[in-house]
């Protein structure tokens, strides 16, 4: 009887190991890579998670300033740039097709960084151990994150999927959301990020999104969308900030961390803007050069801009005018970041905005802030009686000459206008309507039922 | 945890023995066999006492009973046991006969892992080989000694190097994309399958590097057991899919005291040579390729241009892989007893060199362990087992074997003074300066193992068995000024070497019950236990440069640079409940129920925990009245089947969860991004195997001719695939459990005949044979998966797609590759054709015979299959070669070629220029010309022995003397064209042919 007692025994422990087990499961994580737990465990590592971003937008891709970012290929679907590249002809000559490789990243690039931002904000909120100031900071880089993401797809693609977490068991079945909706998302997070953010540039140098690149991007989604007011009010309070932002000589705008930058991409190691890289001449061009026209007509005649902001290069092939506002093309020592956000913008967002509500003397004296620092005479002076089309014109003639090769305005402002089939058409032999937003990759298409093309396409 | 194996070892040790005082008296007798001869060696043991005895030469015995009466049990291997009552003073002389068994075969006990079976009554599909096969083989790792002797096992060496890769698949291809090795045990705990060498930058040991069972000695190994279907490998659940190797070392086996020693010395080389164009047919093929393209030799074509000699000739097989690799094996094993004690150590070392120029070698010397305390009979029983290793391998980085092709008019690899010869810089690649390269590694390896049982009832056994392995791994590559050619202007920055830590180990836990009873007219047996299993796999790689001499390269603390080159880290925990019942019913009817619930940490969290069992059943139809009358001639008939599911948990380990890399560096800081590469996946699983089988086995005329036709068919499903994903989702592709399904099917046929069975003279013979078949069954979202030109539905996973190759046009003289689609480029769809690059079937013949002393025992192995011929690792279409790619010799297949149109060949014109060699490389790979037909028959083993007479022997004290003489890879009869079948590449060692002689003696 002794052994059945034995037995009793020896059951009980057995179901008591195998009950454990579960705990038996639990695993270190690995030492070669970082999980989730891990990452969200203490401010440093959090904080690396999110500057991981924005190494990635320096590296490649659609906020790089390289070939295949934004600012190259909008400005070779619009009319500021030629071509020289068999990778980008699609680009120049407005005939993308939804296989194109470029295409392909400019649309996954940008997803890929809502999916780590949605990993952030699930992993700062299950966590503990990271500190108030630093949990909101980064909080509010992220929701910023997401919203210049979505910024650039939904005027890149149109309506587009709006994945808000990490779990690809949900995000992959989401069909397109309507623009209406993506904005609406733009601006929550553009709000939460004002909320959660200082004016303080927490690594010293304006590498890192602070509550005025926030004010930024809500002035100019709101001018995006059309709410002149918010518009005007947002743009505005990062004018207001006088002493962190000023505007400055052209050739300090680029220099980093110049007065006039509210946000601007650290480039990889050892490496200045990719821009500056992409852009400067120094042979016969292997990517872009800026349109012949474009020099030549579209500064007035005693812009300084021109000067300063355009380079040339000739050799026995030809000229070739570039943009010059970079003037580092490559060193090891970094005197030039990529800028995303500046004052200037800011100044053409208010007078677009606050003419468009009729505040017209307002509105110019802001277009003549950008106008007196090209050299040239305020339209306060010279047309005292524009009326609202006028100066709708000339700030909209602004924006090209002051923004150019900057980030895709010039395409974005001829699409948000109504421009564009006007004025590409004659340079485009293959102009349709319907190219205004870029087709959705085919990747996407056939792996999600839900999702269909872009018309046109 | 530890605390509660802890407890559980202490019971136990205190419950031990029962102390008993009595009164003595002796019990005497003698066993004769059934013809009255006397029988020594008989166990004699009284039942529930530790009290034994054997009998002497005369079959007599004694021994001391405590006890007035009780049972006397008398056993002796291939002779049923017997067991006889006695009271004292009134029987206790016994005169006992003895009966043979029906077939000794039918009663060896088969090793299932936590059970053990009699061959007759086992219901699974269990293979076994055992050290007097493996002895009889001189090789260095014990797989080869598997090859060509296991049904349903294929087993390739990738190369000739010691201590190199082996590919090894039971029953085909489970997985598309996860691990397919079988599970190893030895002596029963869990042991590494997969390459624990770093390799940097090269794969001199094949592509699955190092493989742990080198670092085994074959000598010390008593039996390996193959479990292949469900019915056996469900008990070890999810790791069970791909069959199971079960390895015992050996333990004291008779009891009596015994010095065993062998020594062999031996050399390998290599067998086949390929046929090579000389220098009269090479110059002839580059000036033809000249001509035919309208050039003239360029001053970078020193092999034609004049530059180096015209006649002088290297036979460079010769010259660099035609040595011979000695090799030397010794061992010394020292068993005995004492009282319940009985033992087993020894020691072993073994050396081989390799064909290379140069001392490059693999050395191992091991040590080996074995205590067993108790008897069988006993309460309590404790054995405990030690098999450690170190092996010492120095290996050149490159394999010389991919310079074979070097211009057969290239210069010495010498000059006269005895330097490097770069030939005023027209020598860019100099084998003898990439010698210079080495990789040296060092690997202990421990294996450890306790067991314990304890009977806590006449049918109730407690058992506890504890392991622990480790293998830690040093190597260091380097890479020498002296080994770039001068024409690399390369610099003291050059100089690299890499310091690279491996370390894997693994303990074990795994308390049972064993409980048997008898249950209405039949037994049942039962037993369930638990696993606690944890492995952690760790390796950390250096590489340092800035060395200010090659001679300083060996010491880290030379470097001006040590820069962390790569770090990984992976643990692994696993538990498990498992429980096996078993009855049998008359002796005639057996079933076998076997489950497992495992939980592995390398699942998600919501899949941790998984299912897995089998039912397995026998029927021996000959005990049946009807076939006991009816047909006489058949000793033995027994069907049986089974069925169940198994797991493969050779999955990536932490897949369920989302990981973080570094990334690129912001403001000079580090960051991290997420791999999005691979996203977590919480449903991450393994993948399942469903295995069927149904088998017959046959005895004929008292076991003259075994016969066992097993046929299974395997599905495996719930595949690890790439699950593309849309992209707004921030990858690519989710790896994710699928429902692509794997059929394996096959026959596998074993038979074995004693054709011969005299005092004298006996020959018996042996012949296996397995025929697989595999088909991918189902695949969903093929088409648009990566997969989609790798593999078609309805056909084996090993096939290639390729362009339809039209051999070579007749007119222009080159291959004539079909554009499919017609659209101007030769892209993945016109890859419409496809060849089968697998094995159609294979198997062994083995021939044992024995005339007095003598005995000649031969296997030959064969193989059907298609494979890789010499074309797939040429490097340049015939007629090309250039000075930094200087291989451009070739078979002397190519002569052979187009010359003039309108000439019919399979060898394009000969050409030196880029496009055509553009066409040679598409006709080749995805035009599948190099794959052909590589079967091969060889003889793979022969082996003969002497056996010294006994009476020379017991003057010098000798109890038994055998010399021997063995051969492997004696053989080898192949149409294939290229090197070798089995490794099938122009670039590796192929196996080596290795004779021996040996000398085996036991004091």
């Amino acid at each position: 009887m002794k052994n059945i007692k034995l037995i009793y025994l020896i059951s009980g422990v057995i179901i008591c190991l195998q009950s454990s087990c579960k705990k038996f499961l639990d695993i270190d994580a690995p030492k070669d890579s970082l999980s989730a737990a891990q990452i969200f465990k203490n401010d440093e590592v959090a904080t690396s998670a999110v500057t991981g971003i924005y190494s990635g937008m320096a590296n490649s891709g659609y906020a790089s300033g390289g070939n295949a970012s934004i600012t190259s290929v909008c400005g070779l679907s619009s009319d500021e740039f030629e071509n020289y590249n068999s990778s980008l002809v699609e680009f120049y000559e407005n005939e993308l097709h939804p296989q194109n490789t470029s295409i392909g990243s400019l649309y996954a690039l940008p997803y890929t960084h809502i999916y780590t931002v949605n990993a952030i904000l699930e992993g700062l909120s299950a966590s503990k151990g990271i500190s108030a100031t630093v949990r909101s900071q980064l909080e509010g880089e992220a929701h910023f994150v997401r919203a210049f993401c979505y910024f650039y797809l939904v005027n890149l693609f149109g309506p587009v999927p709006l994945q808000l977490n990490s779990d690809y068991r949900e995000s992959r079945n989401n069909p397109r959301a309507p623009e209406a909706a993506v904005y609406q998302q733009i601006i929550a997070d553009l709000e939460t990020a004002e909320r959660l953010l200082t004016d303080t540039y927490v690594s010293g140098e304006r590498v890192r999104p602070n509550r005025a690149a926030a004010e930024a991007l809500l002035a100019r989604t709101y001018l995006y969308m059309k709410d002149w007011q918010n518009a005007e009010k947002y743009a505005s309070l990062v004018i207001s900030k006088s002493n962190i932002y000023d505007l400055v000589g052209l050739d300090e705008v680029f220099i980093k961390n110049s007065k006039e930058i509210i946000w601007s991409i650290f480039p990889s190691a050892n490496t200045n803007s990719q821009e500056g890289n992409l852009f400067i001449l120094q042979g016969t061009p292997d990517y872009v050069s800026l349109r012949t026209s474009f020099a030549s007509t579209a500064f007035e005649p005693d812009d300084k801009r021109k000067t300063a902001w355009v380079g040339n290069y000739t050799d026995q092939t030809g000229s070739y005018d570039f943009p010059y506002k970079y003037k580092v093309k490559s060193s090891t020592t970094i005197s030039e970041y990529s800028v995303v956000f500046r004052l200037a913008e800011q100044y053409l967002i208010r007078a677009e905005a606050r003419a468009r509500q009729n505040k017209l003397t307002e509105s110019a004296t802001d277009l003549d802030q950008i106008r007196h620092r090209a050299g040239l005479l305020p339209i306060k002076n010279t047309h005292s009686d524009i009326n609202q089309i006028q100066l709708l014109t000339a700030i909209q003639h602004e924006r090209q000459t002051e923004l150019f090769a900057e980030w895709g305005h010039r395409w974005f402002d001829l699409k948000r206008s109504g421009l564009s089939t006007a004025i590409l058409s004659p340079l485009k032999a293959g102009w349709k309507s319907t190219d205004i937003l870029y087709p959705i990759p085919t990747d996407e298409i056939s792996r999600n039922h839900q999702i269909n093309q872009n018309e046109g396409y | 945890m530890k605390k509660t194996i802890l407890t559980i070892v202490l019971a136990i040790l205190c419950l031990i023995f029962r102390l008993q005082s009595q009164e003595q008296d002796t019990i005497t007798g003698t066993i004769y066999t059934q013809d009255r001869k006397p029988l020594a060696g008989v166990t004699i043991k009284i039942m529930d006492t530790d009290i034994s005895a054997t009998t002497d030469q005369n079959g007599k015995f004694s021994l001391v009973s405590k006890t007035k009466k009780g049972t006397v049990i008398f056993s002796y291997t291939g002779y049923e046991t017997q067991s006889m009552d006695y009271i004292m003073g009134r029987e206790d002389k016994f005169k006992i006969f003895m009966r043979e068994l029906r077939s000794q075969l039918q009663e060896v006990e088969i090793n299932a892992g936590y059970y053990t079976v009699k061959e007759r009554e086992r219901t699974g599909s269990i293979s076994r080989i055992s050290s007097q096969t493996i002895e009889k083989q001189p090789v260095n790792n014990p797989l080869q000694a598997l090859q060509g002797r296991v049904p349903g096992v294929a087993i390739t060496q990738q190369t000739g190097l010691p201590g190199g890769g082996f590919s090894v698949q039971i029953r085909g291809r489970n997985s598309i994309t996860s691990g397919n090795d079988p599970l190893y045990i030895v002596d029963g705990v869990s042991y590494p399958s997969t390459n624990i060498s770093f390799n940097y930058g090269g794969n001199i040991l094949g592509n699955n590097g190092a493989n742990p069972l080198s670092l085994l000695n074959p000598y010390d190994i008593e039996t390996i057991e193959v479990l292949k279907d469900a019915d056996a490998t469900a008990i070890y659940g999810s790791r069970g899919a791909n069959g199971v190797i079960l390895i015992k070392t050996k333990k004291n086996r008779t009891g009596d005291s015994r010095l065993n020693a062998v020594f062999s010395q031996g050399a390998a080389a290599v067998d086949r040579r390929a046929e090579l164009l000389n220098t009269e047919q090479y110059l002839g093929m580059r000036r033809e390729a000249f001509k035919n393209d309208g050039l003239t030799p360029t001053t970078r074509d020193f092999d034609v241009n004049g530059t180096w000699a015209a006649d002088s000739y290297t036979n460079w097989q010769k010259e660099l892989i035609g040595g011979a690799a000695p090799m030397t094996n010794a061992a010394l094993n020292l068993s005995g007893s004492s009282g319940k004690i009985s033992y087993l150590l020894g020691g072993n070392y073994y050396r081989e060199g390799t064909v290379y120029p140069g001392s490059f070698g693999f050395n191992r010397g091991g040590m080996h362990s074995s205590l067993d305390i108790g008897s069988p009979e006993s309460p309590f029983r404790a054995s405990f087992s030690t098999n450690y290793s170190r092996t010492n391998s120095i290996l050149p980085r490159n394999d010389l074997t991919q310079f074979l092709a070097l211009a057969p008019n290239a210069p010495d690899l010498y000059d006269a003074s005895g330097n490097l010869n770069w030939a005023n810089k027209t020598v860019y690649i100099n084998p003898m300066a990439l010698m210079l390269r080495t990789n040296k590694a060092a690997t202990d390896n421990l294996i450890a193992n306790l067991n314990l049982s304890y009977k806590l009832w006449r049918n109730l056994e407690l058992k506890g068995s504890f392991g622990y392995t480790t293998q830690i791994r040093e190597e260091l590559n380097k890479i020498p000024l002296a080994s770039f050619a001068p024409v690399n202007n390369a610099t003291a920055a050059s100089r690299v070497s890499y310091f690279a830590n491996a370390r894997n180990n693994t303990w074990q836990a795994e308390p049972q019950l064993n409980y048997s009873t008898k249950l209405g007219s039949g037994r049942l047996e039962a037993l369930v236990g638990l696993t606690f299993q944890e492995n952690r796999n760790e390796m950390k790689a250096l590489e340092a440069s800035g060395f200010s001499s090659d001679e300083l390269m060996e010491n880290i603390l030379s470097a001006a640079n040590v820069l962390p080159y790569q770090v990984t880290y992976s643990q692994y925990r696993y538990t498990a409940i498992f429980a096996r019942l078993n009855y049998s019913l008359g002796g005639k009817y057996f079933m076998n129920l076997t489950g497992r619930r495992d939980g592995s940490s390398r699942f998600g969290q919501d899949r941790q925990f998984a299912n897995f069992g089998a039912i397995g059943a026998a029927w021996i139809f000959s005990e049946e009245t009807l076939f006991k009358e009816n047909l006489r001639f058949l000793t033995f008939g027994k069907l049986r089947a089974s069925y169940g599911i198994t797991g493969n948990d050779q999955i990536p380990d932490y897949g369920y969860l989302q990981l973080w890399y570094s990334g690129n560096s912001y403001q000079g800081k580090a960051t991290v991004r997420p791999n999005t590469g691979r996203v977590g996946n919480p449903d991450f699983a393994w993948e399942t195997n469903r295995k069927l089988e149904a088998a017959v086995q046959l005895g004929f005329w008292q076991d003259k001719i075994n016969l066992e036709v097993s046929w299974y068919r395997n599905r495996s499903s719930n595949q690890l695939i790439g699950d593309p994903l849309p992209l707004s989702t921030g990858s690519s592709t989710i790896t994710a459990n699928r429902p692509a399904t794997i059929e394996n099917s096959g026959l596998e046929i074993g038979t074995n005949f004693k054709l011969i069975n005299k005092t004298n003279l006996t020959w018996s013979a042996a012949f296996n044979m397995s025929i697989p078949k595999s088909r991918l069954i189902a695949y969903p979202g093929l088409e648009s998966s990566d997969d989609a030109y790798n593999y078609i539905i309805g056909q084996p996973l090993s096939i290639r797609r390729n362009y339809h190759v039209n051999g070579v046009n007749p007119q222009t003289g080159f291959y004539d590759i079909e554009d499919y689609d017609g659209n101007g480029t030769l892209d993945d769809v016109d890859r419409y054709r496809y060849k089968f690059t697998g094995q159609y079937f294979f198997g062994g013949i083995q021939n044992s015979l024995r005339y007095k002393q003598f005995s000649l025992d031969f296997l030959f192995s064969f193989v059907k299959q298609n494979g890789n011929n010499y074309m797939s690792t040429t490097t340049f279409t015939p007629g090309r070669w250039t000075p930094e790619t200087p291989y451009g010799n070739q078979l002397t297949i190519v002569l052979d070629r187009w010359q003039q149109p309108g000439d019919q060949s399979q060898v394009q014109r000969f050409s030196t220029t880029n496009s055509a060699n553009t066409i040679f490389s598409d006709a080749k790979n995805e035009g599948g010309m190099a794959i052909q037909d590589a079967s091969y028959i060889r003889l793979k083993n022969i082996s003969v022995s002497y056996i010294l007479p006994a009476k020379l022997l017991s003057a010098v004290r000798i109890k038994q003397a055998s010399l021997n003489i063995q051969g492997q890879n004696v053989l080898t009869f192949s149409k294939y064209k290229g090197l070798d079948p089995e490794s099938l590449s122009m670039l590796s060692l192929p196996p080596l042919r290795v004779f021996s002689v040996g000398l085996n003696l036991t004091f």
